[in-house]
């Protein structure tokens, strides 16, 4: 059971989650290449220019750690990760499960993704002159600083700490992303864990992934807020294992 | 916890009250969802609205549409995470005053089952510090583009250098051989004074070319390559002075070997350093006493000093004499382009050794100190 975290923090967003399927499934967690403790150098600004990257690495862990019918927990837009990759290794998953998920955030027409375009602009406008976040635009050049320590403690806010550069082109890989198309093709079960008040990934969201998702189920969820793995484990637990043993 | 509807509320918790609601910062109380409970009149007065407005709302909605996300994304899985998070800057929502910057401080209370009970979040105006951030990032920025254009420059200069020592080389080979020929011509004594003029400067200019293309190499990443071989240092160093003696008959250099084993090293850039030091000291020390030339191979170390009398280098100068292009004093023009001390500190570097000086009144004196099993030399 792989457990993939969003945009914003690390596997430790799991942490309420996976104890609860340890003794059923073997457990894999990791932060995504430029999150969490991942090697920064090892971040590529052209092949995590699009998701596809992202799902690549997904299906490389599978593949070295020898996962067999996996079940693959994305949250947010890890979800859509998965999603790529069952498209493109279809042979190494059983089901994934999809937390919180949305092919795209930006409202088109019909389509209902949450925000209007000048929205995401403005939250990528704003992360690209360093208005959002922590006085971290100045971090790394400090933190390269061997001579005066003390400059490059650790920050306090840790779970999150990304390279600003990183978090600003994961921001855009992320809300740019338009997957409406590869929906239909969808070839594993899955589960939509849809959370009743989430800005980021409305109801309306979940809904239109559920009709145009062939072999898919839909739990519109009491959890409110985009995060329910940490705001609501119990809920997101019972949710995940209703829908293991009933498929 | 209006004060207006407890009008028994006693002096003091009055005065607590209105420390609330009118605080030079922003107060939000939620709830352990995050619907807010309370915000006091600082953060209404922000937003251009009234405290009751927000009322079961949630604290998104204070923000811009930025923030908002950044909140649902980081913030708010921080707080469950970590219970806290600090100094996070994000933008208010605009109600008629702009987007004004704020840094917000959140915090989780957990009760005893571990569930939240509710969250408190303190807001900074954070319009100046937003100024100065700004500056400082151009600043950054600006310092960040300048480095860069330099370090393209210096890299060009000295790949230019690399190649004008090189394509200088060529003509002068020439001009070298032309006079060897030209002396065995049977010329005049006149014509043989010219010729040793054009000999002996061209000698210069070849030994100046190739200090310049080392000290690009050394540049360029390089390096000072050296092919060590096994050698009889002390045949080595009687060579290396025989030569100088013959340049300069008139000065003295007594030798003084306690070799007893041979050491490895690259003989001809092993030639280069410690003639160059010799040479140093015939230019810089006094022409009445003799130069003092040692060599000692013991402890596993080898060690080749050249020493002689003449008056202390002045502080300044020793700091950086092993600096490309310094020049000692004025005499400059014998000393060519002050790259002599820099080659042959980095020659001694490459046999990983150090190349040393002292300085006294009486007497300067250049060590060259290197392990005897070096084992891995750079090339």
């Amino acid at each position: 059971m792989m457990f993939a975290h969003g945009f914003g923090c690390d596997q430790n967003m799991w942490r309420f989650i996976y104890p609860a399927f340890e003794a059923e499934y073997k457990i894999v967690l990791f932060d995504h290449v430029g999150a969490g403790s991942s090697d920064p150098s090892a971040y590529s600004y052209k092949k995590y220019d699009n998701l596809d990257g992202y799902a690549h690495d997904i299906i490389e862990i599978a593949n070295v750690l020898e996962v067999k019918d996996m079940v693959f927990v994305g949250h947010s837009v890890s979800a859509i990760m998965g999603l790529i990759a069952t498209d493109i290794a279809p042979e190494l998953f059983k089901s994934i499960i999809l937390v919180s998920p949305s092919p795209s955030y930006i409202n088109d027409e019909e389509y209902i993704g949450g925000f209007d375009r000048f929205e995401i602009d403005e939250l990528l406008e704003s992360l690209e002159n360093n208005h959002l976040g922590w006085s971290m635009a100045m971090a790394p050049v400090i933190m390269g600083n061997s001579d005066r320590k003390e400059l490059g403690d650790e920050l306090s806010n840790s779970f999150c700490k990304t390279d600003p550069e990183i978090a600003k082109h994961f921001a855009r890989t992320t809300f740019l992303t338009d997957k409406r198309d590869i929906l239909q093709q969808a070839k594993i079960p899955s589960l939509i864990l849809q959370c009743s008040n989430d800005i980021i990934a409305p109801v309306e969201v979940g809904r239109y992934m559920h009709e145009l998702m062939p072999h898919s189920k839909l739990v519109i969820m009491n959890a409110t807020g985009h995060c329910p793995n940490l705001s609501a484990p119990e809920e997101t637990i019972a949710a995940i294992t209703s829908y293991l043993h009933g498929s | 916890m209006d004060h207006k509807l407890f009008p028994d509320l006693s002096p003091l918790a009055k005065d607590f009250d209105d420390f609330f609601e009118t605080a030079l910062c922003g107060f939000v109380i939620t709830d352990g969802e995050g619907k807010i409970v309370r915000v006091n009149s600082r953060t209404a007065q922000w937003l251009n609205s009234n405290p009751d407005q927000f009322h079961g709302k949630r604290f998104y909605d204070l923000l811009a549409v930025g923030g908002k996300i950044y909140f649902e994304t980081h913030l708010w899985p921080l707080l469950r995470m970590q219970g806290y998070f600090d100094e996070v800057a994000v933008e208010l929502a605009d109600t008629g005053h702009g987007k004004m910057p704020v840094y917000i401080n959140g915090y989780e209370r957990k009760g005893d089952n571990n569930q939240p009970l509710f969250m408190r979040f303190t807001l900074f105006k954070a319009s100046d510090r937003r100024l100065y951030e700004e500056n400082l990032q151009i600043a950054k920025q600006l310092a960040e583009d300048k480095l860069n254009i330099e370090q393209k420059n210096a890299k060009i200069r000295e790949q230019f250098i690399a190649v004008l020592g090189h394509d200088l080389r060529n003509p002068l080979s020439g001009i070298m051989s032309a006079a060897q020929l030209l002396a065995r011509t049977g010329i005049n004594e006149r014509g043989e004074r010219l010729v040793n003029i054009i000999q002996s400067g061209s000698k210069r200019m070849y030994e100046m070319i190739n200090n310049i293309m080392d000290f690009a190499r050394g540049r360029l990443g390089g390096g000072i390559p050296v092919n060590p071989v096994i050698v009889d240092l002390e045949e080595l160093l009687n060579q290396i002075s025989d030569e100088l003696k013959v340049a300069w008959p008139d000065r003295q250099i007594e030798s003084d070997f306690e070799i007893g084993e041979t050491v490895e090293c690259d003989p001809s850039r092993m030639s280069q350093l410690i003639s160059n030091l010799l040479a140093n000291a015939i230019t810089h020390g006094s022409p009445e006493t003799p130069i003092v030339f040692k060599a000692l191979v013991k402890n596993n170390f080898w060690e080749v000093s050249v020493s002689n009398s003449g008056s202390l280098i002045p502080e300044k100068a020793m700091s950086h004499i092993f600096q490309p292009f310094h020049r000692e004093g004025v005499q400059s023009n014998q000393n060519g382009l002050g790259l002599g001390l820099y080659i042959a500190s980095e020659i001694a570097k490459s046999h990983n050794g150090t190349l040393t000086v002292t300085s006294d009144d009486h007497k300067t004196c250049f060590i060259f100190r290197a392990p005897i099993a070096s084992q891995s030399l750079s090339n």
